[in-house]
């Protein structure tokens, strides 16, 4: 596998030079991963675990199952979840520290400033870093594609629901990246950026959610606590936040749309009855995290680059 | 000749701390100068505002008339920086590290390869060019740091401490590499702390003080300035009073003192002589020794080294 993926980088290295679009800093960080034996490790050690939690799946559910198929559907679902699930773990544990690491680690090792007084622009820098971290995550979740087919060959899995989880994982990957660049261009010490960066995930993905729900569980209290039944208004606001609350956290979002789809067969839309017999639509969680979330991710990088242009006062 | 850096009323602080203090001078194309100065003077500041790193607090530099701060990417093309470190990518080769700082300057991979090569003959690291940049000694990696600041074939150079760090021999041919690139027709300004460097190679020397240009300009008009007595060394045989008298009564003789130490011959005298005069005053004082019967053995002037204008320039100020 190995020098295939040499031949690949080589080949995108030969590409992007003759079209104009070279990134020498995405280049060399490629290069240098795929030098690397780490990664051929962490790749290993992840199918390994895919593999593991999937047999153990099996063999806890085979004993009772003669194949029928309502049976082989949920298997189908069930492995399909657990991939995604540690797909998504992945993500999370890998791609903060990659990027973190990033400016911090030109600072480190006094190369950052050689970098600044080349013609390289800060966009790319910043692009570089991110894309090969990205392309590198990317990179992985393609090796355990495999193993995820095995669930459409069960069945009970829809290629929509495959294509939401991949752009799902895809849009919080950057925004993992873009967090750690940009507590990476802040802090002159590896270590404490990835420190931080985690610390900032953990705020975005559940402090904020948290404050959030604690916000809407007034509102709840107030809407239900009345005796006559609440005015329409009040309560499209209710489930208007509701749905916000379920957009700010990606397995919020991803369960509940998977919920929609099962339940009332709607992939884009949720519909949702009102107590005067009217009912509201409202998008589904999913392509509303997938826009708050790529929004976010652009004021990440934006942030960064500003930081990476500027000169010492 | 064109001035090709122009420093103009440049004052750097660091919050209350004032490093460079109202800094004007002016590099001519093809020289190389010699920007020395005692520790903490303001020289490793005053090149990083020149190669865009840093803004200065007032005051502006300009390199080939553009300004570092309206033009920073003009005064880039323009100029090849090596600061007074060593940037490593442990995991990259020698070759592949230059590679990536010309790709870095936009050149495209088909003239990069033979670039490359080229930069490397020059800074005699060809057959290092697959080793790990992390490997390489000191001077190897200084030889290196200079061939990737060549990689855009900038027209100036800027080098801090370019021989700090190196043996003797390292040094040497660091030194020169920098008239060699003189001759291909670059503009060198660097720091460093070695004044040997300094009288070899340098056609112009700027010695900064406390953030300020405390001397400047050419190498010979800065010694007649501040050096204008010559030193000369005597050692003749015969007795110390009868020389002390006859160079007294020459004129342009300000002092004669004995000099201790050294001397095994019995009946030796080792004179230094201040003067000043020109060179045929000097051939007169010999002519004169002579006349006075006095066996000269010796008689010589002592170079106006570069370590003793720096001494007179600066004035030990604690930065
Ligand atoms: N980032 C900084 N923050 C605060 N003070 C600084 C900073 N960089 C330099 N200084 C101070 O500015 C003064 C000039 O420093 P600079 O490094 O320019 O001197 P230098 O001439 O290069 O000295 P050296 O010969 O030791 O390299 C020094 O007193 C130094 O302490
Ligand atoms: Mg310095």
């Amino acid at each position: 596998m190995t020098p295939n993926l040499r031949t690949l980088t080589t080949f995108w290295q030969t590409w992007s030079n003759r079209l104009g679009f070279e990134n020498p800093l995405l280049n060399k960080e490629l290069r240098s991963r795929m030098r690397g034996r780490r990664w051929v490790f962490i790749l290993t050690l992840y199918l390994a675990l895919i593999a593991m939690a999937i047999l153990s799946l099996y063999l806890a559910f085979s004993s009772s199952s003669s194949f029928y198929t309502d049976e082989r559907q949920w298997m189908g679902k069930a492995v399909f979840g657990l991939v995604v699930g540690l797909q998504a773990l992945l993500v999370s544990f890998i791609t903060p520290a990659l990027t973190a690491t990033a400016i911090s680690g030109e600072r480190e090792r006094q190369t950052f400033d050689l970098l600044r007084t080349t013609l390289l622009r800060p966009r790319s820098i910043i692009f570089g870093k991110v894309s090969s971290a990205v392309a590198f995550v990317l990179l992985l979740l393609i090796a355990s594609f495999p193993m995820q087919a095995l669930a459409f060959l069960l069945g009970g899995v829809a290629p929509s629901e495959f294509f939401i989880s991949i752009a799902m994982l895809l849009v919080t990957t950057l925004v993992y990246a873009s967090i750690g660049i940009m507590i990476s261009t802040f802090l002159k010490r590896s270590l404490t950026a990835i420190v931080v960066s985690y610390a900032l995930i953990l705020v975005i993905f559940f402090f904020v959610p948290i404050l959030f729900w604690t916000f809407t569980g007034i509102s709840s209290s107030i809407l239900f606590s009345t005796p006559t039944p609440a005015s329409p208004t009040r309560e499209v606001l209710f489930y208007l936040a509701i749905g916000i609350l379920l957009c700010l956290n990606p397995i919020s979002a991803a369960v509940f749309s998977e919920y929609n789809l099962i339940e009332n067969q709607r992939l884009w839309l949720v519909e949702i009855p009102l107590q005067n017999g009217s009912s509201v639509t409202l998008p589904s969680p999913w392509w509303i995290y997938l826009l708050i979330f790529s929004l976010l991710a652009i004021l990440f990088l934006y942030i960064a680059t500003w930081r990476v242009r500027r000169v010492d006062p | 000749m064109s001035v090709i850096i122009e420093i103009v009323k440049l004052t750097k602080r660091y919050g209350k701390k004032l490093a460079v203090n109202d800094l004007s001078l002016q590099v001519e194309t093809g020289a190389i100068y010699g920007f020395v100065g005692p520790n903490g003077a303001g020289k490793t500041s005053t090149m990083r505002i020149l190669c865009t790193l840093m803004h200065p607090t007032t005051g502006t530099i300009r390199v080939g008339g553009y300004d570092v701060l309206k033009n920073p990417r003009d005064v880039r093309r323009l100029v090849g920086y090596m600061p007074d470190f060593f940037g490593v990518y442990d995991d990259m080769t020698v070759m592949e590290y230059l590679d990536f700082f010309a790709a870095c300057y936009d050149l495209p991979a088909q003239q990069r390869a033979s670039i490359n090569t080229d930069l490397l003959a020059l800074v005699d690291l060809s057959h290092r060019a697959n080793d790990m940049v992390d490997n390489l000694s000191r001077g190897m990696k200084q030889r290196l740091a200079l061939a990737r600041t060549l990689a855009h074939d900038p027209q100036v150079l800027v080098l801090d401490e370019p021989a700090s760090g190196l043996d003797p021999r390292a040094r040497v041919e660091i030194r020169e590499l920098l008239v060699e690139l003189a001759r291909m027709g670059k503009t060198i300004f660097f720091s460093t702390h070695i004044l040997a460097d300094v009288a070899e190679i340098c056609t112009h020397v700027g010695i900064l003080e406390g953030g300020k240009l405390v001397a400047s300009g050419n190498l010979n008009e800065m010694q007649r300035q501040l050096m204008p007595q010559r030193t000369l060394s005597i050692k003749l045989i015969g007795s110390l009073e009868q020389a002390q008298a006859v160079l007294g009564n020459i004129p342009g003789v300000l002092s004669v003192i004995p000099y201790e130490g050294g001397t095994t011959e019995p009946d030796s005298v080792h004179l230094r002589v201040a003067f000043g005069g020109t060179d045929t005053d000097v051939s007169d004082i010999l002519q004169a020794l002579v006349m006075a019967k006095l066996r000269v053995l010796h008689f010589t002037e002592d170079m106006r080294d570069v370590e003793s204008i720096f001494l007179q320039a600066t004035q030990g100020k604690v930065t």
